[in-house]
């Protein structure tokens, strides 16, 4: 059952980004990229990684990619300029993810000896790990901290790089309120 | 894991189920009734609406930046929110140290969020 | 499995239905409130035709039941009529936006436990689709993902209208999702759990919302703000603001496609009701069931334990309902920078202090 989800929601992950990096339409690829992080979700989901699956269109699928529509929006790019979408660029990208894909074949364990063992982790098991339990720090503590410092420097970034524009797009703002 | 091996089916046939059936309702809603319903589409009948005026300029235009920025906001303030779900999950089973170790990661977002509402990031303007 | 399709065929048998029938209430109570009448013509004069029951009890062609027919007229009027695809609409994205406004909806209430467990053919079956243990942050992820429904709709219709509409209420209910999850957390703090059905368990003998007064009160008083504002009801309906954006990021939908925007509105009415009575006020619970069964044992009897579960259950989220009416009825809309600084300015800190005191105490005390 758990092999049958995965590969069903591997394969919608892979075609859905596929489909949304070759649209001409950068809503339409924002929306199949939506579905890619859905489908990841499920895999997660798969794989037994409960919290994680749930973070993931929780934050990803929920608030990044509103976040993406909204830029391409606000851009406003009109389709035609879009015509082609393979520039001599993509290739580049295209060898360093084919690139990225081998290192990860040649890293991974032979197939038959792959034996994974699926335990479902949920938001309370992570929790010991991760803050700490009996009066110890966890051992990812640090790092959950830092998670903190983490989220108030992007704060400070996504107000500095909305201030620099503000100027400009003052009588715009006026309108549209 | 127990709960799957203790109930045969796994609980998120459930979910699944309820999204076949959303999307048959929203399906069958638009696709069974276009064979009840009349279609005499005329051009002042496929215009946009702008109170009977002929539309002005780009619909898709440029608009305020501040959506862009709530939607940035929202985001970091969701991330954090979502570190604190897993505490708040363990918290009844847990001493003070617990508290203290997520009561600092709050007191640093909330310097983040006091800095964003000085600089007023928050007025709508 | 079996059961699992014939639970989920009946939830949906039972929300359409109900659904339909308040708009029919909406109507009529605002038409109370505004004293005037309301729907009252319509009715089942079709039922003096049947021939023996019509005898019965005397139906007439004159037989309006308080205009009860009205639900499916409208239905009918919707389904039939003409759907009118604008020029210049992004087809694809046109049609899909309507169908993705339910699917968040219908997907929430997956997890929201509508009964206690009863007994059928020797097996105990629940009331709930599923019971996730992460079944909180699941209905918040779902939650979250309604946004693209109204932003997709608002751009593909080619108005401008749409387009300031779709992306108002996208904005409004990411805003919004903030003070209601951190609110929500305080009832994980106490309860010590994500899934639904535990939290329901927990509150046999004292609701969630009377434990540590007044924080939770205050959480509860929060997240009831947060859901109405979710739902785009008023006086939080800035999306569809009639006096500025004429039907905000459905003006150009007409027909079923409008409908669709229309039922998911009032699912999600349905759903906030639903989770608020859940989280907060007992969710099946029934007040002192205990001290009433010790005279009447055949309370305890499973099958009418449980038809009083779903009563207790369906009273909670109408009188959420009758609330959200009420409101419509009473307040003015908001203006859109009132909106925003009251969720950012008010809400978020109010909820995270709440949280604060919550943790603070519960450990203290």
């Amino acid at each position: 059952m758990r092999e049958a989800a995965f590969l069903l929601f591997g394969g919608a992950m892979i075609i859905s980004a596929l489909l949304a990096v070759t649209r001409r339409n950068p809503v339409h690829a924002a929306l199949w990229l939506v579905l890619t992080m859905l489908s990841l979700a499920g895999v997660y989901l798969a794989l037994g990684a409960v919290f994680l699956a749930m973070a993931q269109i929780f934050v990803y699928a929920g608030a990044i990619m509103v976040l993406f529509l909204f830029v391409v929006m606000l851009v406003g790019a009109p389709v035609e300029e879009l015509k082609t979408p393979f520039r001599k660029g993509s290739l580049w990208g295209v060898v360093a993810a084919g690139a990225v894909f081998v290192a990860f074949l040649t890293r991974m364990p032979a197939l038959e000896r792959v034996r994974v063992v699926v335990f479902e982790v949920t938001a309370r098991a992570l929790a010991s790990p991760l803050i700490g339990s009996g009066g110890n720090w966890g051992r990812h503590a640090l790092a959950f901290e830092l998670g903190s410092v983490l989220v108030v420097a992007a704060i400070l970034g996504a107000i500095l790089m909305v201030r620099t524009g503000r100027e400009e797009i003052s009588e715009e703002a006026d309108d549209d309120r | 894991m127990s709960r799957l091996l203790l109930s045969n089916v796994s609980p998120y046939w459930g979910p699944l189920l309820m999204l076949l059936g959303a999307v048959c309702v929203g399906l069958g809603a638009v696709v069974i009734g276009r064979f009840f319903r009349s279609s005499r589409p005329t051009r002042e009948k496929l215009e946009p609406y702008e109170c009977g005026n002929p539309a002005i300029g780009d619909t898709r235009g440029r608009f305020s930046v501040k959506f862009y920025s709530v939607a940035m906001l929202f985001l970091l303030f969701d991330a954090e929110a979502l570190f604190l779900w897993p505490w708040a999950a363990q918290y009844h089973a847990e001493g003070l140290f617990f508290l203290f170790e997520a009561l600092l990661f709050i007191v640093i977002v909330g310097i983040g969020y006091l800095y964003a509402w000085r600089k007023g990031a928050f007025e709508w303007r | 499995m079996l059961i699992l399709f014939l639970k989920t065929a009946l939830l949906f048998g039972v929300l359409l239905t109900a659904i339909a029938y308040v708009v029919w209430v909406e109507r009529r109570v605002l038409g109370v409130m505004q004293a005037r009448l309301g729907p009252n013509r319509v009715g089942f004069g079709i039922l003096a035709t049947l021939p023996v029951v019509g005898r019965l009890f005397r139906f007439t062609k004159e037989t309006r039941l308080f205009g009860l027919g009205q639900p499916i007229a409208d239905g009918l009027k919707l389904f039939t009529k003409e759907g009118i695809e604008p020029a210049g609409v992004d087809p694809w994205t046109y049609r899909l936006a309507p169908i993705l406004g339910l699917l968040p909806v219908f997907l929430g209430f997956a997890v929201v436990p509508i009964g206690p467990d009863v007994p059928v053919l020797g097996r105990i079956v629940t009331t709930q689709i599923a019971d996730l243990p992460v079944g909180v942050i699941y209905l918040l992820a779902v939650g979250s993902l309604g946004s693209y429904s109204v932003v997709l709709a608002g751009w593909s219709s080619n108005s401008k209208f749409s387009f300031l509409g779709g992306l108002r209420a996208a904005a409004q209910m990411i805003s919004y999702e903030l003070p209601m999850g951190i609110a929500i957390l305080t009832v994980v703090m106490l309860t010590g759990t994500l899934s639904l059905r535990e939290i329901v368990a927990a509150q046999g003998d004292i609701w969630n919302l009377f434990r540590f007064p007044p924080f939770l009160i205050l959480a509860f008083v929060i997240s009831t703000i947060c859901a109405v504002a979710e739902a785009n009801r008023a006086p939080f309906d800035l999306p569809e603001a009639e006096s500025e954006l004429v039907g905000g990021f459905h003006t150009e939908y007409s027909g079923m496609k409008f409908a669709l925007f229309f039922l998911a509105e009032y699912a999600h009415i349905f759903l906030g009701g639903s989770i608020l009575a859940v989280l907060f006020l007992g969710g099946w619970n029934i007040p002192f069931i205990g001290t009433l069964a010790k005279v009447l044992p055949v309370l305890l009897n499973p099958w009418v334990y449980w038809i009083l579960g779903v009563l207790s259950f369906a009273l909670k989220v109408f009188a959420y309902v009758f609330f959200c009416i009420w409101l419509r009825a009473t307040l003015p809309r908001f203006r859109y920078d009132q909106l925003m600084n009251f969720t950012w300015k008010v809400l978020t800190p109010l909820a995270a202090f709440n949280l604060l005191a919550v943790a603070v105490l519960g450990k203290l005390l």
